[in-house]
Formats: C-alpha cells, sequence, structure tokens
C-alpha cells in the first residue's frame, strides 16, 4: 500500500526562502539550494517551491534564482506553483526540472488551461492549491476572495484531469496549532482525489492526527521542516511507531551507532537498542 | 552518444537527465532522427501523456525509426511510467493511437480510488520503496513482470522487461538514493 508522505514546503519571496505567516508576514530562511538539500538529506518524500511574488506577474523574481541548478539537488520529486498565468510558463516549469506544478488562480481565469496541460504532461502533473480562510475560498495570494462554495469548487476540480488538492489553511499558517481536520473530513466528502494537507502543523502529534483522523494522501509542511535537522525523521518515527505507514529510505549512522524509528541502536551484529 | 534521451515534447526529461548526471551517465535529450540513429540506449521520461506523446513521435518523424531502432536492431530502451506504458500497442489512454507494441499486453485505468497512486509504495522483489504517481496499469505475461507493487489489493507490475525492452511504472529518477541505484543498475547491466 502506498505511504503516507511527508512534503516539505519551500515558500519563495523575491528570490529568497521565506517563513510565512499567516500570508502577511513573512521572515527570512536563504538560500533555495540549501533548503533542497537539507529536505533531501532529512528523508522528506516530496518538496513542493511555491513563488508567492508572483502575484505580480510571474517568474522575474523566481527565474532570478538560479531555479535550473537548484532542482539538480532533488532525487525526490518536486512541485512548483505560485502564480502560473499561462501553458507555457508551466511547461518551462517542468522544463527546468520539476515534475508537477500547482496551480491555483488560473482554475478562475482560464478553464481551458487545465485540460491542455493534462493532455501534454498528464493529470498527474497537476496539483490543484485551494487557499482557504474563515471558510471562504481566495485567489492571488489570498488578495481576491472567490464567490464560489467550498463544495462547489471541490466538485468542479474533481471532475478536471488534475492529480491531487493541495488544501491550504491561511488561518492556521505558521500558528502550530495543528491541520484543519474538520475542514479536511469535510472536503473528503466532495472528492476522491488524493489530498495534501498544509496550514498549522507544528509537532509530530499534529501529523498523526491528520492521518488517524483523515484520509489524507500526504502532509505539507513549511516552516517547521526548515528549522529541525531530522525533523521529518523524527515525525515519520513517530508515525510508524503509531501503526501510520510511511517511507523509510536510510538509516542515520553516527559513529557506531544507528537510529531508526527513534531508537538508538549500537551497531553489532545483534543491532542491541541502547 | 550512448545514452539518448527522448525528447517528445513532454515528460521530465531534464528530472530525467539530472539523475543520469548524478550518476556520471553522459546523456542527451533530442528528437532529431540523426541522434536516434547514432544512440546506443533510449530512455523514455514519464510525466506524459499517451496520445499526444505518441502524435509527437509521428510529427518529429521518428515514431518508425524508434521502431526499427529497439525491436529490429535491437537497441535497449528504458520506459518510465508513461515510457513503460508505450511498450504496450492497446493503450486505453492514446484513444485511437497506438503504442509501439514490442510486448503483448494493454495498458487500462487502475480500478481503484484515490486515483492517481500517488506517492511511495514497496516493491514486493527488490523490497525497496519507490515513487508512482500513474492512473493507468499494464497487463502482460508473467514471465516479463520482474517486479510488482501492491496499491489497494490490486497488484501492478512495477518493473517488466523483454530481451533489450525495460519498463519501470515507477519513477526510479525521483526515487532517492534507491531509485537510482535501481536506474543504474538496469542500464549498465548487460542484456545480452
Amino acid at each position: 500500500m502506498s505511504r503516507k508522505r511527508i512534503i516539505g514546503i519551500i515558500t519563495i519571496k523575491d528570490g529568497i526562502v521565506v517563513q510565512s505567516i499567516g500570508f502577511n508576514t513573512y521572515l527570512p530562511i536563504g538560500s533555495l539550494n540549501i533548503a533542497i538539500e537539507y529536505f533531501n538529506d532529512w528523508e522528506l518524500d516530496e518538496i513542493a517551491i511555491i513563488d508567492i511574488s508572483a502575484s505580480k506577474g510571474y517568474a522575474d523574481s523566481f527565474y532570478g534564482i538560479d531555479l535550473k541548478s537548484a532542482l539538480k539537488l532533488s532525487s525526490i520529486p518536486v512541485s512548483i506553483g505560485g502564480g502560473i498565468k499561462s501553458y507555457d510558463q508551466a511547461a518551462k516549469l517542468i522544463d527546468l526540472g520539476c515534475e508537477k506544478i500547482i496551480v491555483n488562480s488560473i482554475l478562475f481565469s482560464d478553464e481551458n488551461f487545465i485540460s491542455s496541460f493534462a493532455n501534454s504532461y498528464g493529470s498527474q502533473a497537476i496539483i490543484a492549491a485551494i487557499d482557504i480562510h474563515k471558510n471562504s475560498i481566495y485567489s492571488n495570494s489570498a488578495t481576491n476572495k472567490q464567490s464560489i462554495s467550498l463544495q462547489n469548487h471541490i466538485n468542479y476540480l474533481d471532475s478536471l484531469p488534475i492529480g491531487e488538492i493541495l488544501i491550504n489553511s491561511i488561518d492556521r499558517d505558521g500558528l502550530k496549532i495543528g491541520y484543519d481536520i474538520k475542514l479536511i473530513n469535510e472536503i473528503e466528502t466532495f472528492t476522491s482525489k488524493p489530498i495534501i494537507s498544509l496550514g498549522g502543523a507544528g509537532k509530530m502529534e499534529d501529523f498523526l492526527t491528520l492521518f488517524k483522523q483523515t484520509n489524507a494522501s500526504a502532509a505539507a509542511a513549511g516552516n517547521m521542516l526548515h528549522f529541525t535537522e531530522h525533523s521529518a525523521m523524527t515525525i515519520k518515527g513517530y508515525l510508524r511507531n503509531n501503526k501510520v505507514n510511511t517511507r523509510k529510505e536510510i538509516t542515520f549512522i553516527y559513529n557506531d551507532t544507528k537510529f531508526i524509528d527513534n531508537k538508538i541502536y549500537k551497531k553489532t551484529d545483534k543491532n542491541e537498542i541502547l | 552518444m550512448k545514452y539518448l534521451i527522448i525528447d517528445y515534447g513532454a515528460g521530465n526529461t531534464t528530472s530525467l537527465k539530472n539523475a543520469l548526471d548524478q550518476l556520471d551517465i553522459a546523456s542527451i535529450i533530442s528528437n532529431n532522427p540523426k541522434d536516434i540513429k547514432n544512440a546506443q540506449s533510449y530512455l523514455f521520461a514519464g510525466v506524459g501523456s499517451a496520445k499526444h506523446a505518441i502524435n509527437r513521435l509521428k510529427e518529429y518523424q521518428i515514431y518508425n525509426l524508434l521502431q526499427e531502432e529497439v525491436s529490429i536492431k535491437k537497441k535497449k530502451f528504458f520506459g518510465i511510467c508513461l515510457g513503460a506504458q508505450i511498450i504496450f500497442s492497446s493503450l486505453e489512454e492514446a484513444e485511437d493511437e497506438q503504442g509501439f507494441g514490442w510486448l503483448n499486453g494493454s495498458v487500462s485505468k487502475l480500478n481503484s480510488k484515490p486515483l492517481p497512486h500517488v506517492g511511495w509504495n514497496q516493491l514486493e522483489q527488490l523490497r525497496e520503496e519507490v515513487y508512482f504517481d500513474h492512473s493507468f496499469k499494464i497487463e502482460c505475461q508473467d514471465i516479463y513482470i520482474k517486479d510488482t507493487v501492491a496499491y489497494n489489493n490490486i497488484e501492478i507490475p512495477a518493473i517488466i522487461q523483454k530481451e533489450n525492452i525495460i519498463g519501470f511504472q515507477f519513477h526510479p529518477e525521483k526515487s532517492g538514493i534507491v531509485g537510482l541505484e535501481i536506474l543504474k543498475n538496469y542500464l549498465l547491466k548487460d542484456v545480452g
């Protein structure tokens, strides 16, 4: 059976990686290259890069950083989004070295985009993202409130040739109060597409709650995964210990001890627990 | 040039080339007939759609050429995701277009939810977790199925091989170190 995923979010504003809180406060984290390297080394399952400068017009700020060379550093899948306005822009992103695009605003402005992109790259290459604030749907970096109801919008997305739906709770962004379980449960009744939950993760237990109380396919987090070395590994060990299936690629080895599922083993023939 | 990644106007060809670069295996991305004739092995990246890919191959006038180079001249072909599916002629996704037909079998929609089958899943034989992202499933004779994966109690062919033709339903180029190892082993192995 496929494993539950931990997706690392890298938010880029004006060319640098930032930490976002509530979609209006941004603190700098650093370079894209380092963020991608760390997410690979720390055993995340996927990376999503979101450019939030883009509402002004896609990509000058984005391509200003050397995205093509940064993408060479990832051997896990990468999705990219943020203000994608055309098929050509989306195709260009895949060509720079990623696997999926993330779209939001264009879903409201161009009803042909999805089918034309899916016709070339396959529906699995598209993640539709929804930003939710106080139970309303927003687009264009949370500046544009949409009048469509959540149910109608999800039903619409469910009918489109897309791969996954990313639910982003603006209200919980950066607050570390846990994912919006009620919201995910509600959305699950409107779609059978895989759901990625984003917004609110602050501790290991938040991931367990998400996977125990919803059918979400993936838990996405930005802020909390950037600052703690091995945090994804720790989260996944914790999840496995609580019977949630996650990927386990490598065990970390320091000196002659091994670190597996949050237990430390002495590297002997019998693998004794210390 | 030894390894050629086929440029069919879509696909995560750059990602695939990046993976080969990591493995120190030289490659080019091209759809030029001359390059195709000179290459010794072909890679067909995923992240594409069957009908569109086949149309483009015909547009670039390399569909028949590839048929010849692979099935007659026996050059090696490594297909990933869509690339594995296009090995078969009967493709539900491609409507009126046909795949290469190098193996008997077909590709039809996975009868399960949620779709796509996306994420990390464990290969039954190799016991390694690799990355999948697909909604269609290969059906072919057991003898060509080298490894499988289980999704909602459905057994899905994950690695298929017939002599010089190899297909991966998952993305070895995006499955971490484990994926790169699998890719390297197949690319460098003598198939005889």
